[in-house]
């Protein structure tokens, strides 16, 4: 269904540097599949997700939708693949317009793709989709700054959805909402994908909701895939050390079981300034000199069909405990 | 040897004045936070968390309204400060990280400068001024593990992703030391790394400074990691109040039982769909006589959920309103399952 090959984005940033936002990234995503896309902040998750859509322009690299590349479409080509990939926008407060009617937001994409007969049938198509998002009846005559963060969301998913989109990039698009919107909007998104196939790019940070709503995870650090396996290995037998850390570091609900976390040491470096070799060994716990000296590839982990890995000793890392990476508390 | 507490809400009450009259949206909402405490706050998305934490800064947009209650720091009045008074402690006693980190940053300011500026306005005591609280600003950066503060801070918040944003927000708060820290939502943009990172560096702040923290959020897993206690909200009322251990083993209201439920670690094994609480909340809660949640409570009492909601205090430091928990609620309750 998607198809992106080496997708890179550079943005210059003066004085001939450049922040090297995506760097190399390829994955496929099925048709009816979810590909879950986590890690650090700043890794270029978002850059990655605008790239697809061709909101902003790529280095280099490729896009393939449906066997048609969305990167040198033309202007006619790109607006009808457009009504069939979409996205749910990560900052809900400045991604809906705050001079339109929450009814006239979600009707802007069938009035631009000339969707439904008349205003009425694009009237009952709003409501329709709106309570679907869960929001309360009358939403529609109200404006976003009436509502409250995780309702702009919920209008923000509405209006992804007006289309019938067969691709959705889904930018962390439950993180403002309570859990029980959270899990309803998941399961919509399941319904939905059941009954018309629709594929999604799911990001975010909450690794147990992605754990849940996505079969494959992609783990990026620095502008680069660093893992990506079918959801259960990745989760049971993570083979990357920064993969580790991550799950190593989300909180668990239970105050009982509260832990000092061991923290991932050091900070990122910086997009502009990319270390020699492995992007993750100055912080890496399983450093050798060969991480300084060349990049890893990703390279497969036996047994599992789609895992991949990209470090040296992603076949070495010993046997997988998440509890050995907490230490009690006092 | 009763000392007040640090920040006391009385019966807050805030209403948005429309076309058919006000529709209230934090509805009697009291708590208070001490010393070096955790306070969680979780509800419902809309259910009034942004609005109780704005109302104690005064910043409840228009046209919304304080209409009832008392706000009081160190037993002083919040709500009957100055403008003049309410500027210093704005940012200076109180400090608050905004949901929206993009609208609460002034595009046309570099952030280097925005949190330099912060610190002038409330560190000029400290020597912190010009070159001075630039470094500060910088420093403020490295702390909440930005990579590059000196370059980052020269930057405009446009330049930044999402949970860069999110952390020059954080820094900027923690930048006036102040004594009660209002952080709603302060790490949903960020990943679990750093959000360890930025939980830690509050604690430690706590420790040092004995800044009391109210945390707004969604994530339970945030909340059992980091509070003492914890508020629930419900369409503008308080539905329970909670030490967070005693909350995460046995939650009492039907409500708070739903949020625990909706999970996916609570989701049963194997489960394709997570469970919800089905329903809608109420628009306007403030029209609703008794209990705003029986709409949608699986538990629900005919005939007496309609009735005003009781405030049962089940032992010290545990709260909850709920008519199940009165006499008439506990006897229909037990008549019911016979
Ligand atoms: N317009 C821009 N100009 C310069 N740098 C940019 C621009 N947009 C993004 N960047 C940089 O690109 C990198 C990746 O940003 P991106 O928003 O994709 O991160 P992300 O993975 O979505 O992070 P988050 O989880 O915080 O949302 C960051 O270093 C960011 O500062
Ligand atoms: N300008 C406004 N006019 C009318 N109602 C408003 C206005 N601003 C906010 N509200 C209402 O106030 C209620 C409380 O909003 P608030 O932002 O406090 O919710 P919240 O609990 O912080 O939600 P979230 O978790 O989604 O951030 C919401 O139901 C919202 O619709
Ligand atoms: S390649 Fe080396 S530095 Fe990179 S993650 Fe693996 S062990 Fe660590
Ligand atoms: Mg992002
Ligand atoms: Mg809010």
């Amino acid at each position: 269904m998607l198809n992106v090959e080496n997708l890179t984005v550079h943005f210059p940033i003066g004085r001939g540097l450049l922040v090297r936002a995506v760097d190399g990234v390829s994955f496929t995503v099925s048709k009816g599949e979810t590909l879950g896309l986590v890690g650090e902040s700043g890794c270029g998750k978002s850059t990655t997700g605008r790239a697809i859509l061709r909101l902003i322009p790529t280095t280099a690299g490729s896009v393939a939708f449906d066997g048609r590349d969305v990167l040198s479409a033309s202007n006619t080509e790109l607006h009808e693949l457009r009504r069939r990939m979409q996205m749910v926008f990560q900052d809900p407060f400045a991604s809906l317009s705050p001079r339109l009617t929450v009814g006239k937001i979600v009707a802007e994409p069938l009035e631009i793709h000339n969707v439904g007969a008349n205003a009425a049938e694009r009237r009952d198509r709003v409501t329709e989709l709106l309570s679907a998002v869960g929001m309360p009846v009358g939403a529609a005559n109200r404006y976003p700054h009436e509502f409250s963060g995780g309702q702009r969301q919920r209008i923000g998913i509405a209006r992804a959805l007006a289309l019938n989109p067969e691709f959705l990039v889904l930018d962390e698009p439950v993180s403002a909402l309570d859990i029980s919107v959270r899990a309803q909007v998941v399961n919509l998104l399941a319904d939905l994908q059941q009954q018309r196939g629709i594929s999604y790019l799911f990001i975010g940070h909450d690794l147990s909701l992605i754990r849940h709503a996505a079969q494959r995870v992609a783990v990026m650090y620095l502008g680069r895939i660093v893992e990506i396996a079918p959801a259960a290995a990745l989760y049971s037998n993570p083979r990357h050390p920064y993969t580790r850390s991550l799950l190593a570091s989300a909180p668990i609900p239970d105050p009982s079981r509260r832990r000092e976390r061991a923290p991932l040491e050091g900070d990122p470096p910086s997009p502009v300034n990319m270390p020699s070799g492995c992007r993750f060994r100055n912080r890496c716990p399983f450093a050798q000199p060969v991480c300084a000296e060349r990049d890893p590839e990703l390279i497969q982990i036996d047994g599992v069909a789609g895992h991949h890995s990209a470090c040296h000793f992603a076949r070495e890392l010993p046997v997988w405990s998440p509890l050995e990476s907490y230490l009690p508390q006092g | 040897m009763l000392t007040p507490p640090l920040l006391s809400v009385e019966n807050l009450t805030i209403a948005f004045p429309g076309k058919t009259g006000d529709s209230i949206v934090v509805d009697g909402v009291s708590f208070a936070l001490n010393r070096g405490e955790t306070v969680g706050v979780v509800g419902e998305s809309g259910s009034g968390k942004s609005m109780t934490a704005l109302s104690i800064l005064r910043l409840i947009p228009e046209p919304g309204r304080v209409t009832g209650g008392t706000i009081a720091l160190d037993g002083e009045s919040i709500l009957a400060l100055t403008e003049k008074a309410l500027r210093r402690v704005r940012g200076g006693r109180i400090a608050m990280i905004f949901q929206d980190p993009m609208t609460s940053l002034n595009p046309v300011f570099t952030i280097g400068e925005q949190i330099a500026e912060a610190v002038r306005l409330h560190r000029a005591e400290e020597g912190l001024t010009g070159k001075a609280a630039w470094d500060e600003a910088v420093n403020a950066l490295r702390r909440v593990h930005i990579a590059e503060p000196e370059r980052r801070a020269k930057q405009f918040p446009h330049e930044l992703s999402g949970g860069m944003r999110q952390r020059v927000m954080i820094a900027m708060a923690l930048a006036c030391r102040p004594d009660v820290l209002l952080a709603d939502e302060p790490t949903t943009a960020l990943d679990v790394t750093v959000q360890a990172q930025i939980l830690s560096l509050i604690r430690e702040l706590q420790r040092e400074i004995g800044m009391a923290v109210l945390l707004i959020t969604h994530d339970l897993a945030v909340v059992a990691e980091t509070c003492d206690r914890v508020i629930v909200l419900y369409a503008g009322k308080v539905m329970e109040m909670a030490d967070a251990q005693s909350l995460f083993d046995d939650p009492k209201h039907p409500y708070t039982q739903g949020l625990l439920a909706s999970l996916p670690e609570n989701a049963p094994q194997g489960a394709t769909r997570l469970t919800y609480i089905k329903g809608q909340p109420p628009t306007n809660p403030g029209k609703i006589t008794g209990c705003p949640f029986r709409a949608r409570c699986p538990k629900v009492i005919p005939g007496v959920c309609e009735k005003p909601l009781p405030t049962v205090q089940l032992e010290p430091g545990r709260m909850i309103r709920c008519h199940l928990f009165t006499e008439s609620g506990n006897t229909e309750a037990s008549h019911a399952e016979r």
